[in-house]
């Protein structure tokens, strides 16, 4: 459910950067933020209440142009992935116009994954979302530690719809934008399909 | 819509004399600027809800302040989807992006005065709309003496001489 500015001639999308604890959720969005041009975005926000913290910022994606005569804002979030702020995540994910979970390839690391999945299908739920519903991809990281599970085990626990699925290492940078770009595809169609 | 006592109340007349005020705080160089001293002033003046009235009144001040680019129309739309945008994003996220586009102390200030007025548009400001005023103070570091002297230097604004607003 976008959220268009007619004032400023904006269609303004909200993606959640989804995943358990210490996924590397932040990185991702740190790495998007410090390699987007300074004139394309806005302040990299954090909302901190006093148990957790919210961290936001908003771009416009040059390269994705326009859509029936309005730029493209994308609103990229994420909250902390602990699971006592659950109360958090579901409120973020009002709205959301598409999810990027972010996995941890650690095999220590698959059950909370697992949880965190099945968190983020239920607290969709909550707005009577189903997760085949959005668009939503799939990002694998933490791929430069040693090892991490295979690509077929973690599929094979988290990726039941088989959705877009990629391998990165965010702290490095790598595969980032190519998760986002993965994602912003259905987003974008979604988007022309919605009136205006 | 608050049926608290107001912290300010402007005095009988004052209200003929907000538009000229609102306008000479209106960004006219900077749209980024424009756009976020307007949601700064709606999130303030919707603090407490805005019923219909409400939201035409504003709309009108609006459009007596910024009437050569935006209409009436222009504004009950804009409404609307500033409403949207604080279902979508959340109200304290939209007051943190707003505040993130206002950099330098007196733009700062100004936009703090603007939203006083902005939510006195019916004569009263009432203790939501200032909580909303002094969050939007701390992103600049300020504390609530700072914020609530710029209200008052607000007020002042459209008081006539001799009069006061409380």
């Amino acid at each position: 459910m976008s959220y268009v500015n007619h004032m400023s001639k904006e269609i303004n999308c909200k993606i959640v950067y989804y995943g358990p604890g210490l996924c590397g959720k932040t990185a991702n969005l740190q790495h998007v933020f410090g390699k987007t041009r300074p004139e394309s975005k806005g302040k990299m926000i954090s909302l901190a209440t006093e148990t957790e913290r919210t961290l936001f910022f908003d771009f416009l994606p040059i390269d994705l142009g326009m859509v029936r005569g309005f730029k493209i804002r994308f609103h990229l979030y994420t909250v902390p992935g602990q699971v006592f702020y659950d109360a958090s995540r579901k409120l973020i994910l009002k709205g959301a116009d598409g999810v990027i979970f972010v996995a941890d390839s650690q095999p220590s690391r698959i059950e909370a994954n697992i949880e965190s999945v099945e968190n983020l299908e239920h607290n969709l739920a909550a707005y009577n979302v189903k997760l085949a519903q959005i668009p939503y991809v799939i990002q694998y990281n933490k791929r430069d530690l040693p090892d991490v599970a295979s690509v077929e085990e973690l599929r094979e626990a988290l990726n039941p719809l088989k959705v877009p699925e990629f391998e990165a290492a965010a702290k490095a940078g790598v595969g980032v934008f190519e998760t986002l770009k993965g994602l912003s595809k259905p987003v974008l169609a979604q988007l022309a399909k919605q009136e205006i | 819509m608050s049926n608290s006592s107001p912290i300010v109340e402007l005095p009988a007349g004052a209200s003929s004399r907000l538009a000229a005020a609102v306008q000479a705080l209106t960004p006219t160089d900077d749209s980024a600027r424009l756009q976020a001293v307007l949601e700064l002033g709606y999130l303030a003046a919707s603090a407490d809800g805005l019923d219909a009235s409400e939201r035409d009144t504003l709309a009108s001040l609006l459009e007596a302040a910024t009437g050569e680019f935006y209409d009436h129309h222009a504004f009950e739309l804009h409404f609307a989807d500033l409403d949207q945008a604080v279902e979508i994003f959340g109200r304290r996220e939209r007051l943190a992006r707003t505040t993130a586009d206002l950099e330098d102390e007196a733009a700062r200030a100004d936009a703090i005065r603007f939203a006083a007025l902005v939510a006195m548009a019916d004569g009263r400001l009432h203790a939501p709309e200032l909580a909303v005023l002094v969050e939007a103070g701390a992103y600049f570091a300020w504390d609530a003496a700072r914020v609530r002297e710029l209200v008052d230097d607000a007020a002042a604004r459209v008081t006539a001489a001799g009069g006061g607003a409380r």
